[in-house]
């Protein structure tokens, strides 16, 4: 009715314009976010098409790479339509059942198997399960790029975003000068943004950065890690968590003391990779295969796919930090 | 003739269809009302048992674990141990030391010891890799070690892979000491001499030691072995570490039983008694805790049990002919009560941490310093203790759709008024499809534009745009009263096109007082705005605020209560405008008194049918607040919202579980809540309209 109504009168159909304008530089902004700053290792090699992989293949584990897991699966089948993927998502402790069953091929991670996990499967196999290395989730802290901030440590950050404060540090920090900032920063409330409850994140930053305790009331949830740093970005006296992939211009990711009084580390993706940044873990994919023998071929495909320059393209898009050459070639060793 | 039967057939076909669209509305509504009455009553059932099997022993039990998934029973008699599922059926048997006196289960371990020495096994259920059962256990014997001197119970706190920390406590000294698996002294953590004899002893999350005594002390031990806080309570007669270890459960002697936890308020740790259970009058003689959640099971001198959840003080089950120990196997599923006989229970308790209380009543949590209405449903860890209070998302609801309405009301309500009555027609045809088209731009791009474009500009320019709020309502006053004087009078010309004079002056005054933004922020709050409120409210600004949503979701709400309240207007008869004109009333004395009063109901039903859409505004409240639950007045923090929980949380919650149920059940109550709103304007609207006859 209004679609009428517009090509009947002119002045009408510039209000709709306009309307639609108004729309669209929204879209336009939101899609913008998502720009990327880590960049996958040239020497990976690119993925090379086999003949007659076909099957189907399901995947139960973790929540926090299910995204990952349904990427690495669309982007599998543009290069073998016969293989069908099933893929769920209900936690990390849902991974080795399912492998030691044998209802699904992979068990994807986001921590490692626990020693009793690993024995329940030599239990039943007389071998360990294989773990492969696929991704690096690092959690920065971002400040806007005008923070004169450099560092905080692990239990300043834990006084910042929690009430509990179980690190047992002495005071509440809710001022910027409590932190040691001056000027514009004195006496400034400091303004606190993180990730949604449902978010893998979120959890792994209350384990580590809060120790165990509970979130502020005041952090705001953003239902996504792009969401976080731009609003850490409009927003002076911000602080926020989220996965480091999100960072852009706006930001910057501060650097992490492990304890009160350490060398305070910088996030970078070399910190990150030799394990000396504390909130920072890798991403398995657990498999079942017997030492000497071959594993099913459309699993060691889809592997390899994962391992190669477009599988860690996608880990770079989904907000992770990518695999070395050196190490992606480690792990690809792992399934020969 | 003919003519006349095919209407009535028309006529007819089309009542019948649209009493069937009617009534499949009806129906369909009734339908989602019951799935929502499905999905949410079990939260509310209590815990029941649903299974009984007994098993006879010949010896004597020392002590006894079930598996993980309450299907296999050890217990250890003198000289060994057997392993038997829930039938009795023998499954596997392990030697163990002649002469023991006592045997404990603990997390993959199980600690024997006799009179001089501890003999210290890693001991775990496996299974054959179906997921719903364990098939056998393991027994590897790790150490044996004298028992330290003086010491008389030993009590295994925690092991990892390469080491064991044991708690040895006898009459007034008690001990922490790190061994690696292979025996050898890591390290003695704590050594310390107490005063009173110890009834029993745990390491609390921080790594001190509670140790409590008979006579009623609890004694904190710090890590470096300095008693930090002793508390005091009329005797102990049982202690338990709550599952997460941040707090713990302790019986006095007359049957209270406290629950017990520690905050950090400023620089320093204390002990609260966050949880108490009046006693039923019976001598506590035991608690045994569940390693899944926050259950308890307390054994009474009478030989009955009683299960409680710490968090909600609930009582889930009574059971009167226990003679023994009570052990929760590790799904929470299944209760083992040994003594001279083992008994199975199967139980069931899917959502002991629900209760009225928790969901509406203050809640003193594991940590905190006070009670409080806390909405955090997960944590990283599954020993977390979920909070599940819904009031600080129905305050965060009701207070984002009154700032909407703050918003939204007077504009709308104004602006029908003005176009209706007061506007050119030429200019009406324009304006009335222009604000539906408003209606038509989705949520999710008010609420982005709200969170990122506006929140910000707010931010910047608060005083202006506050000033701006206040004076141009003047101005627009003032200049129709300029207009009315030199303009209508005289000639007339302007009649219905008032607004191209006082558009200029609202873009004008608003535009000025946002330019000297700054300059009154200088004056009037000495340099900075959000410093000024800080200081004097002592609750900082938050930019994303009910003011900006009070905007954006006010944007959305706008047309609903603008298109409404228009019609509403509509519906007076022109006939009584004319009259009344004619008797000699002015314009103005005729809208108030004559159309207003006519169209009352319907503008009062306009306005509560937008209080509804802002009620029930998801993706506006998720984008431009922080979804941070608070309960605060403060026009300048944000909110959570029952719609916007449900938008973060629901994705990703196991179905069946607490926290899905209790989204279903806020879904339920924003339903109920339009529900009531909407059965509210019908009845008011009734009212006026007898009124108004």
């Amino acid at each position: 009715m209004l679609l009428i109504f517009a090509s009947k009168k002119k002045n009408k159909e510039q209000i709709m314009k306009k309307v639609l304008l108004l729309a669209l530089s929204g879209l336009v902004l939101s899609t913008g976010l998502f720009s990327q700053n880590v960049s996958v290792d040239g020497a990976i090699p690119s993925y090379s098409k086999k003949s007659g992989i076909s099957g189907s293949l399901n995947s139960i584990g973790s929540d926090s790479l299910i995204n990952l897991m349904a990427f690495w699966s669309e982007g599998f089948k543009k290069s073998y339509p016969g293989v069908k993927f099933q893929i769920e998502g209900k936690g990390s402790s849902t991974a080795p059942p399912a492998l030691i069953e044998g209802s699904a091929q992979f068990g994807p991670m986001s921590r490692k198997m626990k020693s009793s996990e690993i024995e329940a499967f030599v239990k039943k196999y007389g071998y360990k399960p294989t773990e492969i290395v696929v991704a690096i989730d690092t959690l920065a802290v971002f400040v806007s790029k005008d923070n004169p901030l450099k560092s905080l440590s692990l239990p300043q950050i834990d006084a910042i975003f929690s009430k509990t404060r179980n690190s047992k540090y002495a005071k509440e920090i809710t001022l910027w000068n409590q932190i040691g900032l001056s000027g514009a920063y004195s006496n400034k409330p400091i303004s606190l943004y993180g990730r949604n409850s449902a978010s893998g994140t979120y959890g792994y930053f209350k384990e580590h950065a809060l120790y165990k305790g509970d979130f502020k009331n005041t952090v705001k949830e953003q239902p996504g890690s792009a969401s976080v740093v731009q609003g850490v970005e409009k927003d002076k006296f911000a602080i926020g968590y989220s996965g480091f992939g999100y960072k852009t211009s706006g930001v910057k990711a501060i650097a992490i003391a492990p304890t009160e009084g350490a060398a305070a580390v910088e996030a970078t993706y070399a910190n990150a990779l030799s394990g000396k940044y504390p909130l920072s873990r890798h991403l398995y994919i657990y498999v079942n295969k017997a030492p000497g023998k071959a594993v099913d071929p459309a699993v060691k495909e889809f592997i390899a796919y994962i391992l190669s320059k477009e599988g860690q393209e996608i880990v770079v898009k989904d907000g992770y930090f990518p695999l070395t050459a050196n190490m992606a070639k480690q792990q690809l060793d792992k399934l020969k | 003739m003919m003519r006349s039967a095919k209407k009535e057939l028309i006529n007819k076909t089309a009542r019948a269809l649209f009493a069937a669209g009617g009534v499949s509305v009806l129906i369909v509504i009734i339908l989602i009302l019951i799935f929502l009455f499905k999905e949410t009553i079990p939260v509310f059932s209590g815990a029941e048992i649903t299974g009984k099997n007994s098993i006879s022993v010949s010896s004597k039990i020392i002590g006894a674990s079930i598996s993980e998934r309450g299907n296999l029973i050890s217990y250890v008699f003198q000289g060994g141990l057997s392993l038997v599922d829930r039938n009795g059926a023998n499954i596997n048997r392990f030697d163990l030391p002649e002469k023991i006196l006592s045997a404990e289960f603990k997390k993959n371990t199980l600690l024997v010891a006799d009179a001089d020495k501890i003999y210290l096994y890693d001991y775990r259920y496996v299974s054959d890799g179906s997921a719903s059962l364990d098939s056998n256990a393991e027994l590897i014997s790790l150490f044996q070690c004298p028992m330290p001197k003086g010491m008389k119970t030993a009590v295994v706190s925690s092991k990892d892979d390469t080491s064991v920390d044991i708690i040895y406590y006898g009459d007034k000294r008690i001990q922490l000491i790190k061994y690696s698996l292979g025996g050898n002294i890591e390290q003695v953590k704590i050594d310390t001499e107490i005063l009173s004899v110890i009834k029993s002893a745990e390491v609390y999350f921080d790594g001190s030691l509670i140790a409590v005594s008979e006579d009623g002390r609890i004694y904190v031990i710090d890590e470096s072995g300095n008693v930090s806080d002793v508390l005091k309570e009329d005797g102990i007669s049982a202690f338990g570490m709550l599952t997460g270890k941040r707090g713990f459960v302790v019986a006095d002697l007359s049957g209270n039983i406290s629950v017990f936890s520690s905050s950090n308020r400023e620089g320093s740790s204390s002990f609260h008694k966050i949880h108490k259970i009046e006693s039923s009058g019976k001598k506590v003689t035991s608690i045994f805790l569940s390693d899944k959640d926050r259950t308890f099971a307390v054994i009474y001198e009478d030989g009955s049990m009683r299960l409680y959840y710490s968090t909600t003080e609930k009582l889930l089950l009574e059971i009167n002919d226990i003679n023994g120990n009570m052990l929760i196997s590790g799904n929470g599923k299944n209760l083992l009560s040994y003594g001279s006989k083992l008994h199975l229970y199967d139980i069931k308790n899917n959502h002991p941490d629900i209760s009225f209380k928790a969901l509406f009543g203050k809640i003193w949590y594991e940590g905190y310093s006070e009670p409080a209405y806390v909405w955090q449903s997960t944590g990283g860890a599954d020993d977390f203790e979920p909070k599940y209070s819904l009031m600080p998302l129905i305050f965060g609801t009701v207070k984002g759709s009154l700032f909407a309405l703050l918003f939204a009301v007077p504009l709308a309500l104004c602006g029908a008024l003005f176009m209706n009555q007061f506007m050119h027609p030429d200019l009406q045809r324009l304006i009335k499809p222009a604000v539906e088209i408003m209606a038509g731009l989705p949520s999710v791009i008010i609420g982005f534009l709200g969170g990122l474009w506006l929140a910000p500009v707010l931010e910047q320019y608060l005083p202006g745009i506050l000033l701006g709020l206040v004076i141009t309502p003047v101005a627009v006053i003032f200049a129709g009263h300029l207009v009315e004087k030199f303009f209508t009078r005289s000639g007339g010309e302007i009649y219905g096109k008032e607004i191209f004079i006082i558009l200029p002056v609202i873009v004008l005054v608003f535009g000025t007082s946002i330019m000297f933004s700054n300059e009154i922020s200088t004056v009037v709050f000495n340099g900075d705005f959000k410093d000024f409120f800080f200081t004097k409210t002592g609750t900082p600004y938050d930019q994303r605020n009910a003011i900006v949503v009070g905007f954006a979701m006010g944007f959305a709400v706008i047309p609903v209560i603008f298109s409404l309240a228009e019609d509403a207007l509509s519906f007076v008869p022109r006939e009584i405008i004319a009259g009344s004109l004619a008797l000699g009333l002015s314009r103005w004395q005729t809208v108030s008194g004559v159309v207003l009063k006519a169209a009352k109901s319907g503008i009062v039903s306009a306005v509560m049918i937008g209080f509804g859409r802002a009620v029930g505004e998801t993706m506006i409240v998720l984008m431009a607040t922080g979804n941070t639950p608070l309960m605060s007045l403060s026009p300048f923090n944000g909110f959570r919202t029952l719609s916007a929980n449900i938008a973060v949380e629901l994705p990703e919650t196991a179905v069946g579980s607490s926290p899905y149920r209790i989204l279903f059940l806020s879904a339920l109550i924003l339903f109920i809540f339009t529900f009531a709103i909407n059965i509210l304007t019908g009845f008011i609207r009734g009212n006026m309209r007898k009124e108004s006859k």
